[in-house]
């Protein structure tokens, strides 16, 4: 009897086991189904990653990400991950969900026991820092195959920049550090000289053509910042029909090409009951204010400074017009060419008078001459006088008395300079525009900004000085207390500071910053998102990467999305083309400790287009005319460097202001795509 | 020679040899036994058979899942294999095919194979020609943001039973 029973428990023993092992062999089966069971769920996730990249890159086509209008985009760091934490994005909250149903359903084609497919993404924050977020994206594919319920699940990590330094972006030229406050003045040349020894280098604050009746084009236009120090920029004083002449600041509306075209001035009214007038012709720096003699008896003393005119032109240049906003002490200095002239006729041009016996004829246009001393106040010296070379003094009340409307002595026009007192002289005479007080806001270079609009609302007259146009405060504006305000219906505000002492580099401190590091510019050669496509390098997905040490980059680069690159120490760069019409794309190039240096290849462009370039705590080079396009961030600015010529247009996709320019600058940056899976039971 | 089936040590002893206190003492199936009846001997062998049969389907389903194991071991290397390269390859280059080509396997593994990227060959482990096919298709897919091929492995074996023995490997060649 014991051996039946265990022969019995042997045999439900062995019957336990071969039910064991059908089942580990159904148990293999279903491995090979959800092995088929996952291939497609990972198609499936390409797909979705695909199109996700695709926003990520173009930055439209999500409402709930990138939304259209002027909404703030959770993905935006100042909104601190809200809106963002815990997003259900699915397939239906994208522009192309019609193209994303098409691709799956191709892919159930290829597996016809899958019955249903559904993905789904949750999104989740785990880092939110005014620069940048991070966090996972948890993408659910739940499919039916063959009658079999699969859920699979594939989480991918994310990251989220503001690529435009904040509020950097917003300025064409920011300078931390000054220096001395005369070094931008550096191009000498003469009245008709087209160009001198050194060549300007341009700021084009704006793409918009000028228009006069539009004075609020700061607000859409870059900034300039030229640090904390004094600096003077003199304007450039060669004929308006010239091809670097800034009379255009003055009169921008007047065109002229002629290098024998009267210069432009404004009139006074008569003065008293004479048939005079008082003429003001501003004109910049030149060298014949030194070395044409009549010219310098009217500033009546040597003023080298006036010899050479800046190397850096704030506002663009004639034919391109582009007033802005400048932060800094940052000053111009002009001369206000006052004369006398004589219009008997009413039509504010001078008459053609006799002036000697013999019948010359020649225009009354009478200098008065600069007076700083108070020995020249003296009425004795004659003045005014005519200054001409090609003929005698004539001497306007000794030798003018018999025409009509002159009156017999300068008692009769200006009684207190005549009585020995300088009052009235003062108002009228040459001017510096460093003569005038603070309290006139003339010297500032933003009273400038005032003079280019001046007259646009007033019925078309000019006055001097110009009605102000930014608050009090901004003549000049040091930027101590800089806002940045967003234009948006928010009416938020984007940045509040000291540009003084803000630093370029604070957000690339922080590690956590960056979506990827490379120890060695070789590495990111080799391993970075660079790709050649048609023989051009292309950098065509978001970016955000740490270059330990130096980095130099390809010539001809073109990036097709936000593209944030920083290196440790210097960076060169041969030429940065812009991206392709219709992509809206832009590269923010950091170096972190050295300089930029602008180095094109022979027969290569000198050109980099869509980039911001910062460099926090060293300067930008370049040794050949160059073509920057965005923005320019550094420690100091070499004049020596901007003598080389060039221009820098700010780029209007850098405009923080602009909550669709703020969206459109956000860096969302996904991590590698690893066939992993987390697999609920 | 045929060896004997039992140890030296255990041989029967003649009753001769034996002590005499041994030799006295009957027989033990002698005491009251007289021998298993015809139905004890039928229900010992059914029991017998009730036990082999059990031991007979655990051994034969044992070896079923084992020969499977081995498939799914084999099917798994190549689908893995395949997906991994596939992956790297990026969308450069493909072409599509006309319809489903075979694969035969030759000495290591190395294939170029029509519509892959040139000069980009295919490493699979081998596979037993035999009793498994192996074929590929690559095909355009156009729904996606930028030009991609969707790339399909399609393995076929000689399983037993009425259970599925083929899988399709499927990967996608786009620009994510």
């Amino acid at each position: 009897m014991v051996v039946l029973g265990l022969l019995t428990v042997l045999s439900f023993l062995f019957l336990f086991l071969s039910f064991q092992s059908r089942q580990f062999r159904y148990v293999t089966h279903r491995g090979i189904e959800e092995e088929e069971a996952f291939q497609v769920a990972r198609v499936a996730a390409d797909i979705f990653w695909a199109w996700l990249q695709e926003v990520a890159r173009t930055r439209r086509g999500c409402d709930k990400l990138f939304p259209e209008g002027e909404a703030v985009s959770p993905l935006d760091p100042a909104a601190r991950g809200r809106g963002l934490d815990g997003l259900r994005l699915a397939a239906s909250d994208f522009a192309a969900a019609a193209r994303l149903e098409e691709a799956w359903q191709a892919l159930k084609a290829k597996f016809p026991g899958v019955e249903t497919l559904q993905v789904a993404s949750t999104w989740s924050v785990r880092t939110a820092d005014p620069d940048f977020l991070s966090g996972r994206i948890i993408l659910a594919v739940d499919l039916t195959a063959r009658q079999r319920r699969h859920r699979f699940e594939f989480p991918r990590e994310f990251r989220a920049v503001s690529s435009l330094p904040r509020p950097f972006a917003k300025f064409t030229l920011f300078v931390r550090e000054g220096g001395a406050a005369e070094r931008f003045n550096l191009i000498e040349k003469g009245f008709q000289d087209d160009t001198g020894d050194t060549r300007p280098f341009y700021l084009y604050n704006t793409d918009e053509i000028y228009q006069a009746s539009k004075p609020d084009l700061w607000r859409t236009s870059g900034w300039v910042f030229l640090g904390g120090a004094s600096v003077t920029l003199n304007l450039d004083g060669s004929h308006p029909g010239r091809r670097e002449s800034e009379t255009f600041i003055f009169w921008p509306t007047l065109y002229t090409d002629d290098p024998g075209a009267e210069l432009p001035y404004a009139c006074t009214d008569y003065l008293g009951g004479s048939k005079l007038r008082v003429r003001f012709t501003p004109i910049g720096a030149m060298r014949d204010w030194l070395t044409v003699g009549n010219l310098r008896e009217t500033l009546m003393e040597e003023l080298p400074r006036l010899r050479r005119c800046s190397v850096l032109r704030l506002f663009g240049d004639r034919r391109r017009q582009t007033p802005t906003r400048v932060f800094g002490h940052v000053f111009a200095e002009y001369v206000l060419y006052a004369t006398l002239i004589y219009d008997a006729n009413g039509d504010s041009v001078p008459d053609h008078i006799q002036v000697d016996p013999a019948g010359t004829m020649h225009r009354a246009i009478f200098p008065l001459p600069r007076l700083t001393r108070g020995d020249d106040y003296l009425p004795q010296y004659g003045l005014p006088v005519i200054m001409t070379t090609r003929v005698p003094p004539f001497f306007l009340f000794l030798q003018g008395h018999g025409l009509p409307g002159v009156p017999p002595s300068l008692a009769d026009l200006m009684p207190a300079y005549a009585a020995g007192a300088p009052s009235d002289y003062l108002t009228f005479m040459t001017k510096l525009a460093s003569d005038f007080t603070l309290a006139s806001r003339l010297p500032s270079y933003n009273a400038l900004y005032d003079q280019m609009f001046d007259g646009a609302t007033t019925g078309g007259r000019k006055s001097f000085p110009a009605p102000a146009i930014f608050p009090e405060g901004n003549y000049p504006n040091p930027g101590t207390a800089v806002r940045l305000p967003e234009d948006g219906p928010r009416a938020g505000e984007l940045f509040r500071g000291d540009l003084t002492v803000l630093d370029p580099a604070a957000p690339y401190r922080k590690a956590g910053f960056f979506a990827s590091w490379y120890e060695s510019a070789a590495v990111f050669a080799t391993q970075g998102p660079i790709r050649i496509r048609g023989g051009v390098p292309v950098i065509d997905r978001p970016t955000v990467a740490m270059i330990e040490g130096p980095l130099e980059l390809p010539d001809r680069l073109q990036v097709e999305a936000p593209v944030v690159l920083v290196a440790r120490q210097g960076v060169t760069v041969r030429s940065v083309v812009g991206p392709p019409p219709g992509i809206d794309a832009h590269l923010v190039l950091v170096s972190l400790e050295g300089d930029i240096t602008i180095a094109p290849l022979a027969g290569s462009p000198a050109a980099v287009r869509g980039t911001a370039l910062l460099a926090p705590n060293g300067t930008v080079r370049w040794a050949v005319p160059v073509d920057l396009q965005g923005c320019l961030t550094v420690r100091t600015l070499d004049p020596a460097i901007l003598g080389q010529g060039g221009s820098l247009t700010w780029d209007r996709r850098f405009d923080l202001t602009d909550p669709a320019a703020a969206r459109r600058g956000i860096a969302l940056v996904l991590g590698p795509n690893l066939p992993h899976l987390l697999r609920p039971e | 020679m045929k060896k004997p089936l039992t140890h030296p040590a255990c041989r029967r002893v003649e009753p001769s040899r034996l002590p005499p206190r041994l030799r006295q003492s009957p027989p033990v199936a002698a005491v009251g036994q007289p021998g298993l009846t015809l139905v004890e001997l039928m229900v010992a062998v059914a029991l017998l058979a009730v036990v082999f049969l059990p031991i007979w389907l655990s051994f034969t389903q044992s070896q079923a899942t084992i020969a499977e194991g081995q498939w799914e071991s084999l099917v798994i290397n190549l689908g893995t294999a395949f997906a991994g390269q596939i992956r790297q390859l990026g969308p450069a280059g493909w072409s599509p095919t006309a319809g489903i080509l075979p694969i035969t396997p030759v000495p290591g593994g190395e294939y170029q194979l029509a519509g892959f990227p040139p000069m980009r060959k295919l490493i699979l482990p081998p596979w037993p020609a035999a009793q498994m096919e192996v074929a590929y298709e690559v095909q355009a897919f156009g729904p996606l943001p930028t030009p991609g091929f969707l790339v399909c492995l399609h393995v076929r074996w000689q399983g037993k039973g009425p259970r599925r023995h083929q899988i399709v490997f499927a990967e996608l060649a786009t620009d994510e």
